[in-house]
């Protein structure tokens, strides 16, 4: 068994690493077809909708940006980061 | 990840209907099998809540690769709680971003099942090939993008049984469009793998009990 592990372990990286490069490609592919619009454009496009523009987006920085509203975003992941304190310093795990 | 980005309308009353419904059965049998856990794992229900965070706080970025791209966490969440917590979590996931304005309300349902096949075919890839994958790394990178797969299958399935309201697409023409947004999700599938294989990889390091890894 000690002896097959590493061998599996490799072959199993190898097959990850052969799948994540045709994906990779494949997507840069696509990518470039489509040209570089967002995600909710994209979406919009493709099933024949033309109108509307998906949620809210702010102008974000490096090209990262927010979906949806910020003030939200910020409210429910300090509830959300409250909870699992919470829950951390109950359980312990 | 696999998201059907559609505003409210998109899909007709009936459709958004009938995949509430679905969720709604798939989080009732979710809580009948916690229920009948008696006492759940108490470690689990925290990491459940720290993927809850992780998951809502990353879902609601527009990374900008290939015009603006998202991940959702959906295999991690799977591979860390099992499908039948992890059915909660990407439920509350979904109702946390439709509440802020990410996604209609009316699409929060098949959302949610199409989250759900991710976390499950990640989990039980997961656990499949321990015997013949061994390492974490290799593992859960495969888990991952072979769940993407799926929860993107499932999402043009969703969209083509519904029908998208006011367009004048043929149901070919809409798959033609969908099979591009496959394409570019299954390559943003390969950089969550990555963040997904290195997350599992360093808790098999520092805590295998909580992926259920301690027993050879």
């Amino acid at each position: 068994m000690s002896d097959t592990r590493p061998a599996a372990d490799r072959s199993g990286l190898l097959v990850f690493l052969v799948i994540a490069l045709v994906l990779i490609a494949i997507a840069i592919i696509v990518a470039d077809m489509t040209g570089g619009v967002g995600i909710e454009e994209r979406f919009s496009s493709a099933v024949g909708i033309t109108s509307g523009t998906g949620a809210a987006e702010d102008a974000g920085q490096n090209g990262f940006s927010l979906e949806g509203h910020p003030l939200l975003y910020g409210i429910f992941l300090a509830v959300l980061l409250i909870a699992c304190l919470t829950l951390y310093r109950k359980y312990r795990i | 990840m696999a998201h059907i980005h559609l505003e409210d309308g998109s899909f007709s009353l009936l459709w958004v209907i009938v995949w509430w419904a679905l969720a709604i059965l798939l989080l009732g049998i979710a809580l009948f099998f916690l229920r009948a856990a008696k006492r759940p794992d108490p470690r689990r229900i925290t990491v459940a809540a720290f993927c809850t965070a992780a998951a809502f706080a990353i879902f609601q970025v527009n990374i900008p690769i290939a015009g603006g791209v998202h991940i959702n966490l959906t295999p991690l969440i799977g591979i860390l709680t099992g499908p039948v917590i992890g059915s909660l979590v990407v439920f509350i996931t979904n109702i946390l971003a439709a509440a802020i304005g990410h996604g209609g309300w009316g699409l929060v349902g098949a959302n949610t099942l199409v989250n759900f096949s991710e976390v499950l075919v990640a989990y039980a890839t997961f656990r499949l090939l321990r015997r013949w994958i061994p390492g974490l790394f290799a593992r859960a990178g495969i888990a991952t993008i072979l769940g993407l797969f799926v929860g993107n299958c499932l999402m043009i399935g969703i969209i083509l049984i519904s029908g998208i309201q006011g367009v004048s697409q043929t149901n070919s023409q809409i798959l033609g469009g969908l099979s591009l947004i496959f394409a570019i999700n299954m390559g943003v599938a390969v950089i969550e793998a990555f963040i997904t294989g290195l997350v599992v990889t360093y808790m098999g390091r520092v805590r295998p009990d909580l992926l259920g890894e301690t027993g050879k």
